[in-house]
């Protein structure tokens, strides 16, 4: 067994109710080949950084799994074939699993997604007694949760540290852009 | 003949020089994944392009990571091939 991470992007214009039987088939999938699944994780809507079939949205959603090559080609395969995955990438982690290690894991995202819902619940009730757009705003929390996360707890530890190669970079990063781009000219 | 004006007397060396430090080998808590292109953006010029090692000043090691990471994003429509990297 070897560990994988697939990003797929979905039409964004299917919709919740689109997307769940596409999820559906590729869990069926994953355990008909007994893979694992060990995260889904959902990005959401997201700008792409240019189009995908005439299309500037897209839906992410990340599959982190553990399975065979088999497995992977196959689910390739109906990706292919389905117009409703815009783009896939399947990137391998790690080339032998611990099947035990990856039970813990599994066991400790749960208790984590479960600890996050508790808290958005208990938000969204203060939310809901303070004021009545809080409905509004709780659709958009959960959504976002994963890359807030990621995003927020980086920058805030390198940030001192980039504004200071910031403040002496920029002459030198410049002056070679434009060497490099007036190579490109010639 | 046209009259050529004088040239600038090369620098000898930048008066603001200082030594370029790998960011990663001087924070071992930034990981280069490919799925932080907030995190990426910086070693891309606006046109999209990698910055190369001698202005960045990053390690080989982690320019070799980088530029994976790089690629790996751009495949995935996280990073522009070309153009400007718009946010989220």
């Amino acid at each position: 067994m070897r560990r994988y991470e697939t990003i797929v992007i979905i039409d964004p214009d299917l919709g919740e109710e689109g997307r769940a039987p596409l999820f559906e088939q590729v869990k069926d999938q994953i355990n008909q080949y007994n893979g694992r699944l060990v995260k889904f994780d959902e990005w959401g809507n997201r700008k792409l950084a240019y189009k995908i079939k005439k299309k500037p949205r897209g839906h992410y959603v990340r599959l982190d799994y553990c399975g065979t090559s088999e497995l992977v080609n196959e689910m390739e395969r109906r990706f292919k074939i389905n117009d409703a995955f815009l783009k896939f990438m399947t990137v391998l982690l790690d080339k032998e699993v611990d099947s035990e290690a990856i039970e813990t894991e599994i066991a400790e995202e749960e208790r984590k997604t479960a600890e996050a819902r508790e808290k958005a619940a208990l938000a969204a009730k203060e939310e809901q007694s303070e004021n009545v757009e809080a409905p509004e705003e709780n659709a958009t929390v959960p959504t976002d949760q994963p890359l807030s996360e990621i995003e927020a707890g980086e920058p805030l530890t390198d940030e001192p540290e980039s504004e200071a190669t910031e403040n002496i970079e920029p002459e030198i990063v410049e002056t070679s852009i434009d060497e490099l781009e007036s190579d490109k000219k010639e | 003949m046209a009259f050529r004006p004088p040239r600038r007397q090369p620098a000898f060396k930048r008066k603001y020089y200082r030594r370029k430090v790998c960011r990663f080998c001087a924070d071992s808590s930034l990981i280069i994944d490919y799925k932080d292109p907030g995190q990426l953006k910086f070693y891309i010029t606006e046109r999209g392009r990698i910055i190369p090692r001698r202005i960045s000043g990053t390690c080989a090691t982690h320019q070799r990571q980088l530029t994976g990471a790089i690629k790996r994003a751009r495949s995935i429509a996280l990073l522009p091939f070309v153009g400007k990297y718009q946010g989220r």
